[in-house]
């Protein structure tokens, strides 16, 4: 018995290990590349380890303040988003989920809409509207856009979530006498675990890794995000070209606080809340 | 309630740096400048160390801008809300529809004013007229210069026993000269070493590279009052099919060239792998710095042909002030200060970019590399297409030219329906 | 019964009152500025200047566009092929890190850990890695001896949609994949463990109980893989730019050029007007088919 669940289980971390080191491929060759001089990354045949290694991409972009300011205002923004969208969505998915009110689906179609329109098509109204608002160049809009094109995504999630507590709870916390927000705040919240923490990680990606609204609606190097920053900074300003170690060495630093916040989160996705609950 | 303290405290420490971050020093006038060149922001500092010394009250503000991706679209949302920054380096090929929209104010009399109006690379500056209902006026100056030449790798040239390039160059002395180059060097079959590399996926280069051997044979991109394509010439056709030959009848281009990038481009000559390429002036610093090659830079060849003559495409930005700005003479004052000397020479010579006043093609920096004179030439022969519709017309061009390195169609086909299309582009309003 | 009218009247308000903040955000960020584009979307949309009414002029310059009509196939081409794979992958994935062992949150990271990338930044990556001569993938196919000569990943147009392709499925497989995870975390396990009792093997487990559940998560993940594909931008603008001659151009690449390279926003406007139109039905099938909203 017990050597055929020894298998199963090297078997299961064989699987995944073949399947993670494919995965890990591109990032490998990433890594490689952070650390390189620029004529070794022509150099062929090709080196996946370098000649040479230097730390100089590092200390260049880690030593820039305009980088490490630039990596705030991403972190800034990216957690008020998370922060904004956990409020707006987990009560709107709330609602949507358990109560039933007139025009319900109506709303939901509305919410999802935001999905269906590449954000290139309402720039220009849009801007104009955030400019008449005296926004331009603030944590603020930034923040406001965010959320608003996170809405479609979070709602739903919420909303699933919500549906999957048995309304029993609900019932019979509403007759123990509780409040409507009362049920909301002391019991749903709680047993929403899993989604919050799934709508927080995609927020904070979409707003970590968001480059066209970022450049557009700010219009000085300190109040720039870090993904404008650096296509920036890796961009040659002549032809098509790249500067492959700056842009390798400025995705992994920018990859990290996300893979962290990742790493912590994952940790709620545990089986059985919900059923513990119940019980 | 320990959580809600967490919240709290994380929302005014945001609050905090939001109102921290919009506070800055208030100057009596402050311009935004906005430029896709990294160098402006020495130009900047420069610029505003020069203000405290004359005790004016002007500071520049500078934004470094993407260079593809984003300077355009930014520009144009910023017109369409009012909040255009003051001064704008602009590369030239969009000058003509900003015009068009009246983005740019009327510089004409200020320029005149200038001591050395007439020293400006006017071939440029056509670009920054505009025929307004006023008559003609000059919205946009000269600011820096791009152009294409031909580069080639010395040790390959030596190797094949070919003499270098020189201005007795044409086509033919290119072909032949990419024939010998293009090589089998390991014994697998396959040749590794290539006579030219091309961006034949970049539009940019079917412009930049290419179009220097249409209007060396006489041909046209649009005609003379920009109003129909001049593609369907045969000397244009002619030119088409220079290429198509070298592509599939001599294969001297690395497999693959109507899908080869610019970065794939340049990678195969800095690798050594190839003993010429079409390129600009940026990459003579790169060279020098990054990759030690040992190479020289010659005119683009011209077509064969006693009355045929080199030619070169004129890139570069022309720098204007917009005509939301509120502060026109201290921007003006800046553009002056861009086109000064100081500028001009020790900043952008220094760094590989030509200058646009001729008197100052000759300074300390160009004799220190005197690759860089080659560029000055080239601007002399050079030219740039002027028309709102830049962008939109390239595409039957790029089209047509990755269809007949592919061999898919005749440069004549090819050429002829590019022009249709060019021409509906021009007839839509 | 004056009392029940009264609970459900309140309880509708507490409705409506809930959704206010996401329903105040997207009227005004979002609604309204899509309505200033629909109704530009009849108008000579210039930058500055006038912007003179010219009716239906802009969708009929849509459709009688035939680089419009290669894009919706493009597009449509490649969401057909890489949805499956997303959702095979993403599917899979979950199925594997959905276990509460040692070191499975490692596994999970690195699976979710391409979605993390910016695109743009990924894309540039893959785009040197399928290089014909420098590229990594044919540098070690050559070295292995798998092939003989290099592989033009995106040489043509076909063969630059299969390596977006496969590109795209590795860096979106883990999004999927969480949302996934998410739905099967929420299952209680008291279910699988009746199922045990009962005797049920893996399959079983999957259709009658597993797959039933994870209907609303399915729906989610799937509308948003299926829109995100007809939308598709980034990888595409940045890794063959459309070309060759249009052959990779997708709906929205040909839209951003159009409005924004050559400031032709009124028709831009129009086409993202018919795109709307295409998603919302996408959308709506969807819905219909998958029906996330029943309540068990």
């Amino acid at each position: 018995m017990r050597s055929r669940s020894t298998w199963s289980s090297i078997g299961f971390y064989a699987v995944h290990v073949i399947i993670a080191t494919v995965f890990l491929v591109p990032f490998f060759w990433t890594i490689s590349t952070s650390f390189k001089l620029p004529a070794d990354i022509f150099a062929y045949p090709l080196k996946l380890i370098p000649k040479s290694w230097t730390l100089l991409n590092y200390s260049t972009l880690l030593g820039d303040k305009v980088f490490i300011r630039q990596f705030l205002n991403s972190a800034v923004v990216s957690v008020s988003t998370v922060i904004g969208i956990i409020g707006v969505s987990s009560l709107a998915g709330y609602a949507l989920a358990k109560i039933s009110f007139p025009g319900k689906s109506i709303f939901f179609i509305l919410f999802l809409t935001p999905l269906m329109i590449p954000f290139q098509v309402i720039l220009m109204p849009l801007f104009i509207l955030i400019k008449n608002m005296g926004l331009i160049n603030t944590y603020t809009a930034l923040v406001i856009i965010y959320i608003t094109f996170q809405i479609p995504l979070a709602t739903f999630m919420m909303r699933n979530t919500f549906a999957m507590i048995p309304s029993e709870i609900q019932e019979a916390a509403l007759l123990d006498g509780c409040s409507t927000l009362g049920v909301f705040t002391r019991i749903m919240l709680p047993l929403s675990w899993v989604g919050i923490v799934t709508v927080s990680i995609f927020a904070f990606m979409f707003s970590w890794n968001e480059y066209l609204i970022a450049l557009i609606f700010t219009t000085s190097k300190t109040m720039r995000t870090l993904p404008v920053g650096l296509f920036i900074r890796q961009s040659t300003f002549y032809g098509g070209g790249v500067y492959w170690e700056i842009l390798s060495t400025g995705s992994l630093i920018s990859c990290v606080p996300i893979i962290m916040v990742f790493l912590i989160l994952q940790r709620y996705f545990i089986k059985g809340i919900t059923g513990g609950a119940i019980k | 309630m320990k959580k809600r303290g967490v919240v709290a405290s994380i929302m005014v420490v945001s609050m905090l740096f939001c109102i921290l971050s919009s506070a800055t020093l208030s100057y009596a006038v402050t311009i935004t400048v906005w430029s896709r060149n990294p160098f402006a922001e020495q130009i900047i500092d420069n610029f505003n160390q020069k203000m405290k010394q004359e005790g004016k009250d002007i500071e520049a503000e500078f934004t470094v801008m993407p260079g593809q991706l984003g300077m355009v679209e930014k520009l144009s949302a910023s017109l369409a809300a009012g909040v255009a920054p003051d001064v704008v380096s602009l590369d030239l090929i969009y000058a003509p529809f900003f015009n068009s929209i009246g983005a740019f104010m009327d510089l004409t009399e200020k320029c005149e004013s200038l001591p050395y109006y007439r020293d400006l690379v006017w071939k440029m500056g056509e670009l920054g007229r505009w025929a307004g209902r006023q008559g003609e006026k000059i919205c946009l100056l000269p600011f820096w210069s791009d152009n294409s030449a031909l580069f080639y790798n010395k040790d390959v040239f030596d190797e094949a026993g070919v003499k270098y390039p020189d201005t007795s160059w044409t086509w033919n002395e290119m072909r032949d000269a990419a024939i010998k180059f293009t090589k089998d060097l390991d014994g697998d079959g396959e040749p590794d070493q290539f006579g030219l590399p091309y961006a034949g996926a970049n539009f940019g280069a079917h412009m930049f590279l290419f179009m220097p051997f249409v209007w060396s044979n006489g041909g046209r991109f649009l005609t003379e009052d920009s109003k129909a394509a001049g593609i369907d010439s045969p000397e244009a056709i002619g030119a088409v099919q220079f290429f198509q030959d070298l592509a599939l009848k001599h294969k001297i281009f690395p497999p693959g060239v109507a899908n080869t990038s610019w970065d794939d481009m340049e990678a195969m000559f800095v690798a050594e792998k190839a003993g010429m390429y079409l390129s600009g002036n940026w990459n003579v610093r790169r060279f020098k710095t990054e990759y030690k090659m040992n190479y020289g830079i010659s005119f683009i060849p011209k077509a064969p042909g006693l009355d045929k003559q080199h030619s070169s495409f004129l890139g570069g930005d022309l720098i204007g002030i917009t005509s939301q700005t509120k502060h026109p003479g201290a921007a003006w004052k800046f553009i002056e200060y861009c086109l000064s000397e100081d500028v001009q020479v020790d900043i952008l010579a220094a760094n590989g970019m030509i200058p646009i006043r001729k008197t100052l093609w000759t300074n300390r920096y160009f004799e220190e590399e005197p690759l860089y004179m080659w560029f000055a030439r080239t601007l002399e022969v050079g030219y740039t297409p002027y028309t709102t519709k830049y962008l939109e017309l390239c595409d039957p061009i790029h089209w047509a030219m990755q269809r007949t390195l592919l061999g898919e169609l005749s440069p004549e086909k090819a050429c002829k329906e590019a022009a249709q299309r060019m021409n509906q582009i021009l007839q839509e309003d | 019964m004056m009392k029940k009218r009264n609970l459900q009247w309140r309880h509708n308000y507490v409705g409506y009152l809930l959704i206010c903040p996401a329903l105040f955000l997207v009227i005004i960020f979002f609604l309204y500025p899509l309505i200033s584009t629909f109704f530009y979307s009849f108008h000579k949309w210039a930058i500055l200047g006038p912007k003179p009414w010219v009716g239906l002029k802009n969708y009929q310059r849509v459709i009688n566009d035939p680089i419009w009509w290669q894009a919706l196939r493009n597009t449509t081409f490649y969401t057909l092929l890489v949805t499956p794979l997303i959702f095979i992958f993403a599917f899979a994935f979950a199925l594997l890190v959905d276990r509460k062992v040692r070191g499975i949150s490692v596994f999970r990271t690195i699976y979710f850990m391409p979605a993390v990338i910016s695109f743009v930044a990924a894309t540039l990556m893959w785009k040197w890695m399928y290089n014909l001569n420098f590229g990594l993938f044919n540098y070690l196919l050559l070295k292995i001896g798998i092939i003989s000569s290099p592989i033009g990943w995106l040489s043509t147009g076909l063969m630059a949609i299969f390596s977006l392709v496969i590109m795209v499925t590795w860096k979106t497989a883990g999004f999927s994949m969480v949302i996934l995870l998410a739905g099967l975390q929420s299952i209680p396990t008291e279910l699988y463990e009746a199922a045990k009792i009962d005797g049920g093997n893996f399959w079983q487990v999957l259709r009658w109980i597993t797959l039933p559940l994870l209907r609303p998560y399915f729906a989610l993940a799937l509308i948003l893989s299926l829109i995100g594909s007809f939308l598709a931008f980034d990888h595409f603008y940045v890794m063959t730019g459309g070309g060759p001659a249009h052959a990779t151009e997708t709906l929205i690449t040909w839209l951003y050029r159009v409005g924004f390279s050559y400031f032709k926003l009124g028709r831009a406007a129009a086409m993202a007007f018919f795109v709307l139109v295409i998603l919302f039905v996408l959308s709506y099938v969807q819905l219909r088919l998958l029906k996330p909203m029943a309540k068990f």
